[in-house]
């Protein structure tokens, strides 16, 4: 254990015993009345947006992306801007799982699933983008090694194909991860559920699993190798995304910060997701409990942490601007500042530099309402973070004459908002099918927290009966 | 002679519980043996004799043949001739 | 099986027979078909291969298996069964042909009616580049963008492809038995009743033809008239030397050039020739370290403006005085100028005058005569005549006051005297000046007929319309800007086989029949009259030009009442306020003609960068004034005449005076003309652009005050190819943030003689050095450096280049020479066939060029300094867009060349993101 957490009850509230936890946590999957009008209209609203999405898809398909505002310079507009976004989303879930894991902490146990579906459904939202983005789609295969008649190579010196197998990798790797992690739950599901049909998908898909020790063993074993495959990936999926911008020569872009600039910018905007969502999820599923406000707060000393070192990347790239004496890049931070999108510039030091500060205090980080709002401030920055890098930067390059501008049509707003519903649906429909927090986890850390074998009277855990919920004599299965 | 025994299952209420029944089963000798539990007991596999060595060499050996495989797609050198 | 006495069925009558069935009748049709003998026999002519094996004789059911959509008979409408032959490879091939490699033939490009020389090349019988032709005197291997754009003329899909006859298609011997029946009434009068109408002819054989066309209707009239008038230049001649001269200036002589108004790097027949001799003086080299120096007076920011070394702006109206001004300082005797504030004209005529012999003034062409009278004496005066420019005699055929001709014409028309008016290549309905009425007037005249690429305004209301050939369709010759007559040589049969050219139509309206070819080679048969002609005329078809027949320069002496002979006009009110409209042809469209041409349509303007529109351009001053900005409309009113027009600032213009170019506005130019693809209807409008003719009178050709200008309300969008309005928001820093990032760099030749080759006022400091440190910091090359031999190789970023095994290429342009006249841009886009993208995607900043001459300014924003900068791809050695194509659709070439292959593209957009 990691002498820096203080194991306490706060991670688990209530009384609790495996058999609770058990069926706190199988009966949102299990018993379709748990799932009331909140997560309809989330749903249905997700749905709805995923619709839209479909027919801008098909529409960008039939007609070339040029129903976007992406022009001459400004090349790459809200299509990267989004893939950037999603991708960053995505690291929290991956830290919180395989990183936290590795550092051996325990309150990563109730929120690990649902910050690892969340970075798989990120994942999915992004991945369209680079997909979708060339004017060829259809050709998109040929950033595949396939051999091929004409001797053709992709060409790995380019960013975009680091990209296509970090982005490849970092979904593969995630979903494995997700998926091992789910066996033993799947499997609880499986034991618990009455109806055939889910007892026979949720036993395919646990994979003959008994909880047996060896079963376990294997288990431990090869989850944390997957996570410490994951680690290295929270730091460089987003390094490589970066490089997208890092290895080209224009000013705004050329910026030998961002690697460690982006992964921190990830883990904020990852952080606010997955608070976003899990403040109302768990007042809707009365998952309180589970997630407590321990980790609430935690999460939110963590967005303070990497907030701060977003902000302090701003400060750095202002710096450097004056510092290198470069007239370029002087000009870069002047238009970024006082040019035509100088307004997304203050709005993003807002969001990311003073917004965060509020989360010093303790009382509004334990404030929901005040927490939930300032998460919505963080993921609008980190749009406007990548808004600005991007977009900005391409509209001033070298020579005044390749300057520009950069208008959004509907099409690009579409995709957007289209990703944002495409995520919703998937999240609420996993809510729905699959269980939000890992019950083994949860169980085992409830064991850790009432310590080993001794049953201390004072505490006023689940003790009588005992840990499994039985009374002597008991013969009910588990 | 009554009906044969097949199997002997021993529920516990406590992760030590069954750790200690584990080793002291082993040291009896008995081989096939199983432990089930709802989380992981640490001590528990290894007292029973089980090892995940091959977990571990497939894992290894995965990586090592992709990241190997990897480097065969990728050309050595980039210069355009 | 074959019955002799059975009709042979042809295509005619097999579709006749299935005209009227459809659908399932028509294979039933089709079926019974088959069974007939005939058909069996017209099945083993036409398509033998499928009869012989069925051995004749096949049913019903066969025929439809094997016959499917191939056959398609009932759809055969387009074809022609011509005579049964064999098709074979080429044998004996036509001479020269290797299928792939070009060939190249000289011919003409007309401009104004006059000649410049070009080379065309051909692939498989078709033209596909024109280029210079380096033997012609006023091309020496250079053209300009409308030559370049022609190619695309030659194709254009709007060409008029069918004779026209009272607004139906009708055929050419309708045509010809409708004209000799007009042309047979007039035999009693003489001929009094007829006109011809033609641009402005150089050509010999032209003239020749319709001398011969006059005798025998010598009663019938000549009116040439080109909407880019040469009148002024006529008249001024006569006021300075009593008779027609034409002005052969020879800027290669020139070391002081003074140019009021005049836009001869673009706007003169000779004016590719002008470019090169310009420039001959103006390149600073190893051996010559000098330079010519260029002062402009100018309204409108024109090329030569921004060449300038010292422009001063001035309205159109008060450059007589200006002019008067300097005659007299020059020393001009009995010139008595109006006073003039012009400060500058001390130390221009001193530095003309200590040039005396190597100093050249040249005026505008649509300055008022007494003003290029004046230029005349000025000339004279500097001692000019003889060394940079020497006078001829004209090389039109026929020179003549243009617009008093035309006026003649109209009073005929509405006076009832004209019977037949026979247009060739012109468009006056379109471009004649406005109180001519001239389309009005057309329609009562009983007999038109108008010759024209395009069935344009003139032709929809001709009696007849006759598609004209293109020049590189049809047999001619031209004369240059100094005399050298040049033969159009034809590389392709006319696209639409019933195009004929001025030539054939006029021969054939003689009775006598002649292909242009007839017509051009026996003209020169008889003229040059030399034994041996064959091979002479085909050296001369070989070189492009006719030996020996540019006009010698003539010795011609002012009037010795030259100066009381002016009457100098007053400034027109006195009052400045009194704004001015000016009237020019448009840069990329001219008057008009090349509106159908998506290449200059969307080539930007070399001063405005617009595309696609004019705009009423105004100072800044002036749009204050007014209270417009860029994009308002605005309705400008001369006379009681209207237009309205969108606002564009045009950095340098005079005050007080606004520019209307020509051109623009066309009704019936065809689909480019009307604007494009993606042209929204804005208040209304519909199409590229307002027609500024509707202002245009015959008493105010090129200039008038008096015009007043109003807001009208609302805005057009403009779609300018410069997309950040440098001078616009913030503050004038921008005019000079291109100077700091060394964009462009400026010295004076003194400080480039002594080797400072232009430091930025506030360079990037190398940092971490301190204050008073000299060295140079080196820029970063995409060109990696050879610092020795194969052993010793430039190295950057560890990629080691040795040039002996690659090749490095490079292009460098010499921006001291050049003009911005933006050919490079339209030549780059015939070569690689480029596509134009519209109006409304150069809006979007979507335009596809390869190259593009960018424009900045240094300086006020009332008389800026102009600088261009042509910008393509620089082929670097480290092509930052080479490394981050995922897919390597862009690499490198042995020869050194980057290489973007389209193919293999998925279009990710790097490349264009990294381009720095």
């Amino acid at each position: 254990m990691s002498a820096r957490e203080k194991l306490n009850d706060d991670l688990i509230l209530g009384k609790h015993t495996f058999r609770t936890i058990n069926d706190k946590v199988n009966n949102v999957v299990l018993n379709q009345n748990s799932h009331t009008i909140p997560w309809a209209v989330c749903f249905m609203v997700g749905f709805m947006l995923l619709q839209l999405m479909g027919l801008v898809i098909l529409w960008l398909l039939y007609r070339g992306i040029g129903i976007w505002g992406v022009n001459n310079p400004s090349m790459w507009g809200w299509d990267i801007i989004n893939f950037v976004w999603w991708i960053g989303i995505g690291h929290a879930g991956t830290l919180i799982s395989a990183i936290l894991l590795l550092l051996k902490q325990s309150w990563r146990n109730s929120i690990n699933r649902f910050a690892e579906a969340m970075t798989l459904f990120a994942v999915a939202c992004a991945g369209l983008f680079p997909l979708l983005h060339t004017g060829r789609p259809y050709m998109a295969y040929w950033m595949f090694p396939y051999p091929n008649v004409l001797a053709m190579t992709p060409n790995f010196r380019s960013p975009l194909l680091w990209d296509v197998f970090a982005i490849s990798t970092y979904a593969t790797v995630s979903a494995v991860f997700w998926f091992l992690g789910l066996i033993p739950d799947l499997a609880s599901l499986r034991d618990k559920s009455k109806n055939p049909i889910f007892k026979g998908i949720f036993g395919a898909l646990a994979m003959g699993w008994r909880g047996a020790a060896s079963h376990w063993q294997r288990y431990e074993s090869a989850y944390i190798m997957l996570a410490g495959l994951s680690t290295p990936l929270v730091l460089s999926v987003h390094s490589i995304v970066s490089f997208d911008f890092a290895v080209a020569n224009l000013p705004g872009w050329h910026v030998t910060l961002f690697p460690p600039y982006f992964v921190a910018g990830a883990v904020y905007a990852g952080f606010a997701m997955v608070l976003t969502l899990a403040i109302p999820v768990r007042a809707w599923y009365n998952m309180k409990d589970f997630i407590t406000m321990r980790h609430i707060d935690w999460m939110a000393k963590v967005m303070l942490a990497t907030g701060l070192i977003v902000f302090y990347g701003y400060l750095c790239e202002g710096f450097f601007s004056w510092y290198s004496g470069n007239v370029f890049e002087i000009d870069m931070m002047r238009f970024r500042m006082f040019g035509p999108y100088g307004w997304a510039y203050w709005m993003l030091i807002l969001c990311n530099g003073i917004v965060p500060q509020f989360l010093w205090f303790p009382k509004i980080r334990t404030n929901l309402v005040a927490l939930f709002i300032i998460c919505q401030f963080v993921s609008l920055g980190m749009w406007l973070e990548r808004f600005v890098i991007i977009t900005v930067s391409l509209t001033r390059d070298f020579l005044p004459s390749s300057w520009g501008y950069f208008t959004p049509t509907i099409y690009d707003i579409g995709m957007f908002v289209g990703t944002v519903g495409q995520f919703t649906f998937l999240m609420f429909g996993f809510l729905r099918v699959l269980p939000m927090i890992n019950n083994f986890e949860m169980k085992e850390l409830l064991y850790r927290m009432t310590g080993r074998g001794h049953h201390h009277g004072h505490t006023a855990h689940a003790l009588e009966p005992d840990l499994a919920g039985h009374t002597a004599g008991d013969g009910e299965e588990h | 002679m009554s009906q044969p025994i097949y199997a002997i299952v021993a529920e516990f209420g406590d992760p030590d519980d069954l750790l200690v029944a584990a080793e002291k089963v082993y040291a009896e000798g008995y081989r096939k043996v199983e432990a089930y539990s709802p989380f992981p007991v640490h001590g528990v596999a290894e007292a029973l004799g089980n090892d995940c060595s091959k977990t571990r060499w497939t894992c290894f050996l995965s990586g090592v043949a992709g990241g190997l495989g990897g480097y065969q797609l990728a050309p050595d050198d980039t210069r355009s001739v | 099986m074959e019955n002799p006495q059975k009709t042979k069925l042809n295509i005619e009558q097999i579709r006749e027979s299935l005209a009227d069935k459809k659908g399932q009748e028509m294979w039933r049709g089709l079926g019974e078909l088959a069974g007939t003998d005939e058909f069996q026999q017209f099945l083993n002519d036409e398509f033998p291969q499928i009869a012989r094996p069925l051995n004749m004789k096949m049913d019903r059911r066969q025929f439809m298996t094997l016959s499917g959509a191939s056959l398609a008979l009932a759809g055969l409408s387009g074809c022609r069964f011509l005579p049964q032959d064999r098709i074979v490879p080429y044998v004996k091939a036509p001479e020269n042909t290797v299928p792939g490699r070009a060939l190249y033939y000289a011919s003409t490009a007309l401009f104004q009616g006059y000649g410049r020389g070009i080379v065309v090349e051909s692939h498989e019988g078709r033209p596909t580049k024109i280029e210079g032709n380096p033997a012609h005197p006023a091309s020496l291997g250079s053209t300009d963008a409308f030559a370049q754009a022609e190619i695309l003329s030659l194709y254009d899909a709007d060409r008029s492809k069918t004779v026209f006859g009272k607004g139906q298609p009708n055929s050419y011997d309708a045509f010809l038995t409708a004209a000799r029946e007009s042309l047979l009434k007039q035999k009693d009068k003489q001929g009094s009743g007829i006109r011809i109408l033609t641009e402005t002819v150089t050509s010999p054989t032209l003239y020749a033809q319709i001398q011969a066309f006059l005798a025998l209707h010598p009663q019938a009239k000549w009116v040439q008239y080109d909407p880019i008038s040469q009148d002024n230049v006529r008249q001024a001649s006569q006021l300075a030397f009593g008779k027609v001269v034409n002005t052969v200036y020879q800027f290669d002589k020139a070391e002081r050039i003074l140019s009021i108004d005049s836009d001869f790097f673009a706007n003169h027949p000779g004016s590719v020739r002008f470019s090169r001799d310009f420039s001959d003086k103006r390149r600073v080299t190893e051996e010559r370290k000098e330079m010519n120096r260029l002062y402009a007076v100018e309204c409108t920011p024109k090329l030569t403006g921004g060449m300038a070394d010292h422009r001063f702006p001035a309205r159109v109206s008060d450059m007589e005085a200006i002019v008067a001004a300097i005659a007299a300082k020059v020393g001009v005797t009995g010139i008595t100028p109006p006073p003039v504030t012009a400060t500058w004209i001390d130390a221009v005529v001193e530095d003309l005058n200590e040039n005396r012999g190597r100093s050249l003034v040249i005026a505008g062409e649509h300055l008022s005569p007494a003003t290029q009278a004046l230029v005349h004496a000025i000339n004279a005066q500097l001692g000019a005549v003889g060394s940079t420019l020497v006078y001829t005699n004209p090389v039109e055929a026929l020179p003549s006051q243009q617009t008093e001709d035309m006026r003649s014409l109209i009073a005929d028309i509405q006076g009832q005297k004209v019977d037949v008016l026979l247009i060739l290549g012109a468009n006056p309905a379109y471009h004649a000046p406005v109180d001519l009425q001239f389309g009005a007037n057309l329609v009562t005249v009983p007999f038109t007929v108008h010759l024209g690429l395009h069935r344009d305004e003139t032709g929809f209301i001709a009696d007849w319309h006759i598609p004209e050939a293109h020049f590189l369709e049809a047999w001619g010759d031209a004369r240059a800007y100094d005399g050298t007559v040049s033969i159009v040589q034809p590389l392709i049969n006319p696209i639409y086989e019933v195009s004929k050219s001025a030539l054939e139509l006029l021969a054939a309206l003689q009775g006598k029949p002649a292909t242009s070819e007839e017509a051009v080679r026996g003209y020169w048969k008889a003229r040059l009259n030399i034994t041996n002609f064959d091979k002479a005329w085909r050296k001369i078809l070989n070189e492009g030009v006719v030996p020996a027949t540019a006009e010698a320069p003539i010795v011609v002496a002012l009037k010795p009442d030259f100066a009381p002979g002016i009457s100098l006009q007053a400034i027109p009110s006195g009052n400045p306020q009194n704004i001015e409209v000016v009237f020019a042809p448009d840069p990329t469209v001219w008057d008009g003609r090349y509106a159908n041409n998506g290449w200059l349509q969307e080539l930007p303007k070399p001063m405005t960068k617009l595309t696609w529109d004019n705009a009423v351009l105004m100072s800044v001053a002036t749009a204050k004034q007014l209270g417009v900005s860029n994009e308002d409309i605005v309705e400008v009113e001369l006379g009681n005449r209207k237009v309205k027009g969108p606002v564009w600032l045009a950095f340098g213009h005079a005050d007080n005076s606004i520019t209307l170019h020509l051109g623009y506005g066309r009704i019936k130019g065809g689909a480019i003309a009307a604007g494009g693809k993606g042209i929204m209807p804005v208040n209304g409008w519909d199409g590229a652009g307002f027609d500024a003719n509707q202002l245009r009178s015959t008493g105010a050709l090129w200039v008038s005050t008096g015009v007043s200008i109003k807001k009208a309300g609302g805005t057009w969008k403009i779609a300018t190819t410069e997309n950040h309005n440098i001078i616009e928001e913030t503050n004038g820093k921008d005019v000079d943030s291109t100077f700091k990032r060394d964009i462009i760099r400026l010295t004076t030749l003194e400080e480039y003689k002594q080797g400072k080759f232009g430091e930025p006022e506030e360079g990037p400091k190398p940092a971490g050095h301190g204050e008073g440190h000299h060295e140079k910091e080196e820029p970063v090359s995409m060109y990696p450096k050879v610092v020795g031999g194969r052993e010793e190789l430039g190295s950057i970023g560890g990629v080691d280049y040795d040039y002996k095994e690659y090749n490095a290429w490079a292009m460098s342009i010499d921006l001291n020479t050049c003009t911005g006249c933006n050919t490079c841009t339209i030549a780059c886009q015939a070569e690689n066939n480029i596509a134009i993208v519209g109006k409304d995607l150069v809006m979007r900043g979507r335009e596809m060029h390869w190259i593009r001459i960018d424009r900045y300014y240094k300086g006020s924003l009332s008389n800026p300094q102009t600088y261009f900068q042509p910008v393509g791809c620089q082929m670097c050695e480290l092509a930052p867009c080479e490394p981050v194509c995922p897919v390597a659709a862009t690499v490198h070439s042995h020869d050194g060349l980057n290489q973007m292959v389209y193919n293999r593209c998925i279009g990710t957009k790097y490349c264009s993101n990294n381009c720095p």
